[in-house]
């Protein structure tokens, strides 16, 4: 197992006490500001786009989903169906999403160049900028960093996964421990979420009032980093339990429940609209086990129909909702599946032509852009890297990608790899 | 799972041996392979809707033209007992009877929507007069073989049917289905006669089902009915391990049960009897872990074991007693894209490889 | 690899300076000319006053807050050296073994299980003040044949282990620990090729240090934890994936170098032949982990020595004097590069001792500065010291404190002589809570505890946690127990500071708790009081060391 992928070539970590140590430049007063060292300040003043990331794990095959190659050597056993956008076919194991095909864009043209999981999955999380030798964010790190929480005050990205929960420190790269992922597992809220019938509100208020007290007297004449890290969880804490219903299974409505399905992708995705709706700015919802190198299409077969239905409810109620008009939904995994099956009747990983859908904000709706071959065995048309899609997502969600830069101390870095550009065909 | 243990002291007779005659390579991958009643044609699916037949009565097998109308996969061909027919079925639904299978082919019959999508099994009745086909969109239904005339159906079976077999005696069939569920149906009519779990071939995790219940074949008459496939360890690749279960027909009690490998070894593929009065049975799992056993009735463990072919699909035995494996070739699998020497893309086949098996003894030592 | 020779020379040269001045100056006073001097004309904390000191140097060294007595005789204390002999009393005292084993426990193992053998070696390595250099042979060639030391193969067994079919054993990953935690080195990316963008880890490095550890694996049939190790014939062979040639290697040490790989007759290979049927394993002439021991953990090594001063002055400053602490290389320069040089000059002088360079550490002024600046002035970087560092308190050392702050040990310690973990031991509330703790504050598996990096989940448990609120309640000798029962708002502010602050409480203190507690009296009285108490334990300065 090589280490090129772990800890992914973490050249320069920056310690909360290191880069952000209080006094240095203009480093604000004292709160949150401090911390935040804002370069696109106009851009997070009135930002209220948020972003909803799907993430199959493993490589969900782009010849059993967005791009079929039906009656092919290669093309397995699975039919194509048409969409609403004439034309267009996309596998019958997704006939949900065939209707909402004119609200979404899919790239079918992806070329990216890592074909390992440990470290391509951090790649495409990162956009895989040119090497600075930096820990680039991920795109929930990014998006947390550039446009700062939404005013709901939730934490900027919650990350809603099965199994295990916690805070995901380390997605956020250079940009210090502040930026990682709130992760529910299991979409379950944080444990002790919920106050106590033994602590009164009232009595939750004064001791609250009393640690801040105390908090600020420690910090007067003091290097403020760490007590800022310290009070901003108490401020996230107190302001996840002001939503606490989002995690109260009473409250979710039977037609919901049939509509995204009560598997877990379905229960998550639910979830993650939920949170969206309540202000949180970057949600992400990931399903695993998408690395079928045998069984692929029995494979395919039981876990399509779940996306299927997952997402085309999400689609539906972001749309009718209205919130396509500030949330930004991507789906895609680390790459595609080769159109060689091999003796476990299964496909392997696949960088070299792959899908990628999204919809919403920004985003130019009943799009397809790029083609591969008719066999599926490479990229016909101009191949993009994820650098491209990056490039296009901060786009759709209103930040100048080929201008906008993070600021390492006092390292510059651009927030998208800048040899690339947005995709214009996929912009509305 | 313990591993498998080396094959017991073979008993007093003559055990046989089988030895590798021949590999055919074919350009494409197949999924299942039939002989013919007379022996003189072997026949094959394939990944490329194409069935494959080579001319058997031969010194070396011939391949001639292949017989087309499928698209998608070739999923299962089966000969009419006692008849000229070879039928077919694939994985967008289409369902064809073919004539004259050793010679000039003629189509004598067919549907192109017998099923909507994928046709997951084809069982023959043993008069060779009916046949039932099940599918991805969860129905069954029975066709005459002379004619292809749907003669019943059965519709909105609560999954997706994986597996389905008749009777001899064409009163009833079975199904199986990705929950690892048995049921019976009366015929005619359909009425369902009842459900039997099939122990552990099932198994759900990250979203997914993964079903291991997918051969079922009634043997001896009818009086016994096996089911075959696996059971599933862990979802998203074939982690299972390859079983066999045998029940004593119409009460449903496991008579026996052989699990034939470890969790890489996956799933019972394909299985066929042997005049010999044993079962040769081909398991595909993980890649490069495909086994070619012999089994006789009632073992715990299999009298012989080839791990040499990579991942095997599908066997058939010829009345002469030589036995055809349809495998993966080796080194099936690799990320990324794999080029020959002139850039262009490599695809899989499947080698058919050629067993003799002779009744020489082999005297176990001491 | 002329970049080495120029970093050795470098060292020898600083050697040469340093002697001269080493006779008449202590390590102490060379630290705070050396950071002094670099500080200029920069804003500089005075000294920290008494109950500051104490705190700190109580965490770093006994891993907790001292008792209210403990403060209350500090303070009281007129002597004039009393720090001094603090410092002695601390590293002589039976917390310091437990605190120790704690912290290079977490450094060396990143929470990735423990093992009864692993935490007794490492209790009496630093019960006995092995030198380091010992400490490290022994996990890098362990001995099995003594019982006190055959723990440390730990570090190497568990990982060995797999976590099931999604990730197996990972021998690279062991390969880059040891780079990394001995030597200061993070060879991982250079596995595969040189390293792409530091100069100084070249793929040779990696794969010369690798195939020692693919030629040893773990004891199956052993009760402790044990390696074995084949017989090493051939040079190790290796591919760039960028410059696809093929080259060889023999056994590379960090710091070190080449080490050939003799050949021997066949039958030859062993001073002590192995007994398969026993199981035991044999005694192998050359055997590639007790060169790696001799060469990694030497005096001469200067990676190595500068690998642990670096870490023992993150541990006692807060920062290390090269960032991060496992990325030294020459494009990486460490901030006091004349400190470092002396530091491990001197430690290795001092055949590793560690208490010897943790008291001298402990003695500078630049360790005993205040936190906090005594006029309003832009603070100075980290990395000056001129004001001292706040620093994170691993899970162990939060919860002690907190047993200790609440009054626990009062409440529950039946003889006098009981210490902290058996009076924790043996009571079945606060071993559930500690355990509970280590979850909700430790760090998940492989994550380094370096930086601080306080949770939501952390704050939600302090907050609900049924557990901690019942800390709060008044019990029988505990904290709130004993404040509920002064009717003098004065007298508890100083009695619930000097607990759980370990100072006395300021002006501003005192009456923020005579107006909260005002004239309530009974249950209103004991809720105020809890309320109080847990809002200086839910405080940063409770849950950082400063």
């Amino acid at each position: 197992m090589s280490h090129c992928s772990s800890h992914e070539h973490d050249w320069s970590r920056r310690r909360m006490l290191g880069a952000m140590a209080g006094g240095v430049g203009a480093a604000g007063a004292g709160g949150l500001g401090g911390l935040l060292q804002p370069v696109l300040a106009e851009e997070m003043a009135r930002n209220d786009k948020q972003i909803l990331l799907i993430w199959l794990d493993g490589g969900m095959s782009q010849l059993e989903s967005w791009d079929p190659k039906p009656n092919t050597p290669f093309g397995g056993p699975f039919r194509s169906i048409p969409t609403t956008l004439p034309g267009v076919h996309i596998s019958e194991l997704m006939p949900k999403l065939a209707r909402q095909m004119k609200r979404l864009a899919v790239v079918r043209s992806m070329k990216t160049e890592d074909a390992n999981h440990s470290s391509g999955v951090p790649k495409i999380m990162r956009g895989q900028p040119r090497n600075r030798g930096v820990t680039y964010p991920f795109f929930g790190s990014a998006v947390a960093k550039l446009l700062g929480p939404t005013d709901s005050g939730l934490p900027p990205y919650v990350w809603v996964k099965p199994g295990n929960g916690g805070f995901i420190a380390k997605h956020a790269g250079f940009l210090g421990a502040r930026y990682g992922a709130l992760a529910l597992g299991d979409g379950k809220p944080p444990p002790n979420l919920v106050r106590p019938d033994s602590i009164s509100s009232d009595a939750d208020r004064i001791r609250q009032e009393l640690r801040e007290r105390l908090n600020r007297q420690f910090a007067n004449r003091r290097r403020g980093v760490f007590n800022e890290a310290n009070s901003y969880v108490y401020d996230v804490a107190q302001t996840l339990m002001k939503h606490v219903e989002l995690f109260d299974e009473t409250k979710i409505l039977d037609s919901d429940r049939q509509r995204y399905g009560t598997h877990d992708l379905g229960r998550h995705t639910l979830l993650a609209r939920g949170l969206i709706e309540a202000g949180v700015r970057f949600v992400q919802v990931t399903s695993y086990g998408w690395d079928t190198h045998g069984d692929n299409f029995n494979s395919h077969a039981s876990r399509m129909p779940k996306v299927d239905q997952s997402v085309s409810a999400l689609i539906e109620d972001l749309f009718d909702r209205g919130l396509d008009e500030r949330v930004l939904v991507v789906v895609m995994a680390e790459f595609g599946r080769t159109p060689r099956i091999n003796g476990s009747v299964g496909r392997d990983h696949w960088p070299n032509a792959w899908s990628v859908a999204m919809s919403g904000c920004g985003i130019r709706p009943g799009t397809v852009v790029g083609e591969t071959l008719a066999d599926g065995t490479d990229v016909k048309t101009t191949p993009y890297d994820i650098g491209h899609m990056f490039h296009t997502w901060y786009s759709a969600i209103g930040l100048d990608s080929a201008t906008a830069e993070y600021r390492n101390g006092t390292q510059p870095l651009p927030i998208a790899h800048d040899d690339m550009h947005k995709v214009d065909e996929l912009l509305s | 799972m313990p591993p498998p243990q080396p094959p017991p002291q073979p008993p007093p007779q003559q055990l046989p041996k089988p030895r590798e005659l021949l590999k055919l390579d074919c350009d494409r991958q197949l999924m299942t392979v039939r002989f013919s009643a007379c022996g003189r044609m072997l026949v094959a699916g394939g990944y490329d809707a194409s069935i494959r037949r080579w001319q058997w009565d031969v010194e070396k097998p011939v391949e001639l033209d292949r017989v087309s109308g499928h698209r998608g996969w070739v999923s299962w061909v089966e000969f009419q007992p006692g008849g000229e027919l070879l039928f077919s079925v694939d994985t967008w639904g289409r369902l064809q009877a073919t004539r004259g299978i050793a010679g000039a082919t003629e189509l004598a019959w067919h549907h192109d929507t017998a099923h909507d999508g994928w046709i997951r099994s084809l069982s023959v009745s043993d008069d060779g007069q009916v046949l039932v086909t099940a599918g991805r969109d969860r129905a069954i239904r029975v066709w005459s073989a002379s004619d292809g005339k749907l003669l019943h159906e059965l519709l909105d079976q609560p999954t997706e049917v994986f597996a389905v077999a008749i009777h001899p005696d064409k009163s009833l069939l079975v199904t199986g289905d990705l929950f690892g569920v048995l049921r019976r149906f009366e015929l005619p009519g359909g009425k369902c006669l009842g459900e039997t779990p099939v122990e552990k071939m099932h198994y759900y995790e990250r979203i997914q089902d993964v079903g291991g219940l997918r051969l079922l074949r009634f043997h001896d008459k009818g009086r016994v009915l096996i089911c075959a496939g696996g059971e599933p360890q862990k979802t998203g690749r074939a982690i299972a391990i390859p079983t066999i279960h045998w029940l004593k027909w119409p009460n449903l009690k496991v008579e026996h049960t052989a699990r034939l490998g470890a969790q890489n070894h996956g799933f019972v593929f394909d299985l066929a009897w042997h005049s010999g009065g044993y079962w040769a049975v081909v398991t595909s799992g993980q890649p490069g872990n495909g086994q070619f056993l012999l089994l006789e009735p009632g073992a715990e463990k299999p009298f012989f074991t080839s791990t040499k072919m990579s991942n095997c699909h599908s066997v058939a035995v010829h009345s002469d007693g030589r036995i055809v494996v349809s495998a993966s070739n080796r080194n099936s699998q690799g990320n990324g894209a794999v080029r020959d020497k002139m850039g262009g893309y490599v695809a899989n086949y499947s080698p058919l490889h050629v067993f003799a098996v002779s009744d020489v003894e082999e005297k176990s030592p001491g | 690899m002329p970049r080495w020779i120029l970093v050795v020379t470098f060292g020898l040269m600083g050697l040469a300076a340093s002697a001269a001045s080493a006779a008449d100056e202590s390590l102490s006073a060379a630290i705070d000319r050396l950071i002094d001097g670099k500080i200029g004309e920069l804003p500089k904390a005075s000294r920290s006053d008494d109950s500051e000191f104490f705190r700190r140097v109580m965490l770093d060294l006994a891993g907790r807050i001292p008792t209210t007595s403990e403060v209350v005789a500090f303070l009281a204390d007129k002597t004039p050296d009393k720090r001094d002999v603090l410092i002695d009393k601390l590293l002589s005292s039976d917390d310091y073994p437990r605190r120790m084993q704690e912290l290079f426990h977490v450094m060396l193992m990143e929470r990735r299980g423990d093992h009864a053998e692993w935490t007794g070696f490492l209790r009496h390595a630093f019960q006995e003040n092995l030198p380091w250099d010992q400490v490290a042979r022994a996990m890098l060639s362990p001995d099995a044949t003594d019982e006190t030391l055959r723990g440390a193969a730990y570090f190497l067994t568990a990982r060995l282990t797999s976590e099931g079919a999604m990730a197996p054993v990972d021998v690279p990953g062991l390969t880059r620990d040891v780079g990394r935690l001995l030597a200061g080195v993070d060879l991982a990316c250079a596995q595969c090729h040189d390293h792409v963008s530091i100069g100084d880890y070249k793929q040779v490095d990696f794969q010369g240090l690798h195939m020692i550890f693919e030629n040893m694996q773990s004891r199956g049939g052993s009760k402790f934890p044990a390696v074995s190790e084949r017989v090493m014939t051939t040079r190790k062979e290796f591919q760039s994936v960028f410059t696809m040639d093929s080259r060889t290697t023999g056994l590379r040490i960090p710091g070190a170098g080449d080490v050939a790989i003799p050949t021997f007759a066949k039958g030859e290979e062993y001073l002590v032949s192995p007994d398969r049927k026993a199981k035991i394993p044999g005694v192998l002439k050359f055997s590639p982990l007790k060169e790696l021991a001799a060469g990694l953990a030497a005096g001469e090594n200067r990676l190595f020595a500068r690998n642990i001063v670096n870490r023992l002055w993150f541990m006692m400053m807060g920062r290390g004097l090269v960032e991060p602490l496992d990325r030294f290389h020459s494009a990486n320069p460490p901030t006091h590069p004349k400190l470092l040089e002396r530091l491990a000059t001197e430690f290795v002088s001092h055949d590793f001792d560690i208490k010897w360079l943790l008291g001298q550490l402990a003695r500078s002024r630049c360790y005993q500065r205040s936190s906090r600046l005594s006029v309003d002035a832009q603070l100075p970087d980290a990395a000056t010291y001129a004001v001292a560092n706040q620093k994170r308190l691993s899970a162990e050392q939060l919860f002690w404190s907190t047993v200790i702050a609440t009054g626990e040990m009062d409440r529950l310690k039946q003889k006098s002589e009981m210490g902290l973990e058996q009076v924790v031991a043996k009571s079945e509330s606060l071993s559930a809570l500690q355990k509970q703790w280590l979850k909700t504050f430790a760090n998940s598996p492989r994550e380094p505890e370096v930086d601080f990096a306080p949770s939501v989940k952390g704050a939600l448990y302090l907050m609900h946690d049924p557990g901690v609120q019942g800390l709060l309640k008044p019990e029988s000798g505990n904290l709130v127990d004993r404040l509920s029962a002064m009717s003098d708002s004065e007298k508890a502010a100083k009695a619930l500071f000097l607990a759980v602050f370990s100072r006395p409480p300021t002006l501003a203190d005192r009456e923020l708790v005579g107006r909260l507690l005002g004239k309530t009296s009974g249950t209103a009285r004991a809720e105020a009081i809890g309320q109080l108490a847990w809002a200086l334990l839910a405080s940063t300065e409770f849950c950082v060391n400063h």
